[in-house]
C-alpha cells in the first residue's frame, strides 16, 4: 500500500509542472478575453462609431486593468515544456523586455482612468495609446 | 580487365565534369539588361515612391531592428532565422559605402526584380525579388529615388550563417532555373489588388508553404505557412473555412489599419511590421487588397 502511495506521490509530482502550465495558459487565455471584450466596445466608441458613454469607458477600464494586472504570474520562470500556447520564447529570454512592455500597458490604462475623459476627443488619444500595446507587445512576445 | 577499370574511370570523369559544366551554366548570374532605364527619364513622383515602399514592405526586414532606435533608419541587421541558416537583412540606406548610396537605378531594378547584385552574384531569394520581379518600370524608378532620399547609416553588413551547399550563393542559380525563371506569372497583373497582393505586399513569400529547396508550393498558393521568426504559423488569407471565408472586406481593411482581428484579437509577430506600413495606404488600396483576397482560390488548410 506504502508502495502505491507513493508511487502515486512520484506520478503526483512528475505531472505537477504539466498541470501547473495548463491553468496558466488558461488563466492567460482569461485574461486576455477579458481585455478582448473591452476592445470590442471601446474601439468603436473611440472610432465615433458608437456614442460616447464615459461611465461605459471607465467601468470598462477597470475591469482591461484588473485582468491584466497579474498578467505576468501566469508565466513560469522557466520556459514551458510540453504546452500548446502561443507564446514566444522571448517571453523567457527576454523576461525584463516583456515584463516592462506590460508595465507600460498597465500604466497606459491607469493614466486614460485618471484622466477621466468626459468627451471623445480626450478619449481618443488616450485610447490609441492603450490599444498601441497589443501590437508592440504581440510582435515580440507572440507567435502569431 | 584493366582497359575496362580504366573506361569505367574515364567515363565517371567525363560525366562528372559535364554535370559540372551543366551547373556551372544553368547556376550562371544572368543579368537582364535594364539599361532602358538610361534611355527612359522618369520624373521622380515623391509621393509614389513613398507609396510604393510602403507597400512593397521595406522597412520590415531592412528597418533598424534594434527596439531601442529612435532614427529607424534603413540599417539592415533583422535575423531571419531559417532551415537553411540565418539570414541578415543587409544595409539599403543611401550610405555609399555600406548602404546601396553608389547604385545606379539600373543596378537597383537588377537587384529588385532579378536578384542580382551590382557585383553581378545572385541574391537568395529570401530576399523577394520573385515577387518584385512584377513591379512596372516607373514604380521601381519611384522606390529608387525615394530609398536614396533617406538618410544613409554607415553601419556594416552583417555575413549570413549558412549551412552547405546553400552557403554557395551560386546555388541560387539553381533555385533560381527551378523557381525563378520559370514563373513570369506576377507580370500580368489584373488588378491593383492583385498587384499590392502578390507583387509589391509580396503576401505568399510568408503564407504560402514552401518545398524543401525553398520553392513557393503554387496549389497551396497563400493557404498558410510556418513563420521564419519565432516558430510561429503566417495563417490561410484565402477565402475558406479555414482561411478568411467570415471575414468582410471592412474587416480586412480594418486589420490592414489597425492590426486588430473582427474579433477584436491582435496581430502578432512580423505581421505588426507588415500592418504598420501597410496602414499608410489610401483606403482605396487597402480595399482593393481586401476584394482580391476574397477573390483568389479557396484552399482548405486542414
Amino acid at each position: 500500500m506504502k508502495k502505491l502511495y507513493l508511487a502515486l506521490i512520484v506520478i503526483g509530482l512528475g505531472t505537477f509542472p504539466a498541470v501547473s502550465s495548463e491553468q496558466n495558459v488558461k488563466d492567460r487565455q482569461n485574461a486576455m478575453q477579458q481585455v478582448r471584450e473591452v476592445v470590442k466596445v471601446l474601439f468603436p466608441m473611440a472610432k465615433g462609431k458608437s456614442e460616447y458613454d464615459d461611465f461605459l469607458v471607465i467601468s470598462l477600464l477597470e475591469q482591461m486593468l484588473e485582468a491584466a494586472k497579474p498578467y505576468a504570474t501566469y508565466f513560469p520562470n522557466q520556459p514551458e515544456v510540453g504546452v500548446h500556447s502561443e507564446a514566444a520564447e522571448t517571453i523567457w529570454t527576454d523576461r525584463p523586455g516583456f515584463e516592462k512592455a506590460l508595465a507600460k500597458f498597465l500604466s497606459d490604462i491607469e493614466a486614460t482612468l485618471d484622466a477621466e475623459p468626459d468627451s471623445l476627443e480626450q478619449f481618443q488619444p488616450l485610447f490609441t495609446e492603450v490599444a498601441s500595446n497589443c501590437k508592440s507587445c504581440h510582435q515580440v512576445y507572440r507567435m502569431k | 580487365m584493366i582497359n575496362r577499370q580504366k573506361k569505367n574511370l574515364i567515363g565517371f570523369v567525363l560525366l562528372t565534369l559535364t554535370v559540372s559544366a551543366l551547373l556551372f551554366t544553368l547556376s550562371q548570374p544572368n543579368s537582364q539588361n535594364e539599361y532602358f532605364f538610361e534611355a527612359k527619364k522618369y520624373a521622380y513622383d515623391k509621393e509614389n515612391g513613398e507609396l510604393i515602399f510602403y507597400a512593397s514592405g521595406c522597412g520590415s526586414c531592412h528597418e533598424d531592428p534594434d527596439p531601442t532606435s529612435s532614427t529607424k533608419l534603413m540599417t539592415g541587421g533583422l535575423a531571419l532565422e531559417t532551415e537553411f541558416g540565418t539570414f541578415f537583412s543587409p544595409n539599403i540606406s543611401p550610405d555609399k559605402d555600406h548602404g546601396i548610396g553608389s547604385w545606379s537605378l539600373a543596378e537597383f531594378s537588377n537587384a529588385l526584380r532579378n536578384g542580382i547584385s551590382p557585383k553581378g552574384t545572385h541574391y537568395y531569394p529570401v530576399f523577394p525579388y520573385a515577387s518584385y520581379q512584377g513591379m512596372k518600370d516607373k514604380d521601381v524608378a519611384d522606390l529608387y529615388h525615394f530609398i536614396i532620399s533617406l538618410e544613409p547609416s554607415n553601419k556594416p553588413n552583417k555575413q549570413h550563417q549558412l549551412i552547405f551547399p546553400f552557403s554557395l550563393r551560386r546555388s541560387v542559380g539553381i533555385w533560381k532555373q527551378l523557381y525563378f525563371y520559370n514563373d513570369k506569372s506576377p507580370m500580368i497583373m489584373k488588378s491593383r489588388g492583385q498587384y499590392l497582393v502578390e507583387v509589391l505586399g509580396h503576401c505568399a513569400e510568408c503564407h504560402t508553404p514552401r518545398s524543401y529547396l525553398g520553392g513557393l508550393k503554387k496549389d497551396l498558393h497563400l493557404a498558410g505557412s510556418k513563420t521564419i521568426k519565432n516558430k510561429g504559423k503566417a495563417p490561410n488569407i484565402t477565402p475558406d473555412k479555414t482561411g478568411i471565408l467570415e471575414w468582410t472586406e471592412e474587416d480586412i481593411v480594418n486589420y490592414l489599419e489597425t492590426g486588430f482581428t473582427p474579433d477584436f484579437d491582435s496581430a502578432g509577430g512580423q505581421m505588426v511590421s507588415v500592418i504598420s506600413n501597410l496602414s499608410k495606404l489610401s483606403r482605396d488600396d487597402l480595399t482593393s487588397i481586401a476584394k482580391y483576397l476574397k477573390s483568389v482560390k479557396q484552399i482548405s488548410s486542414n
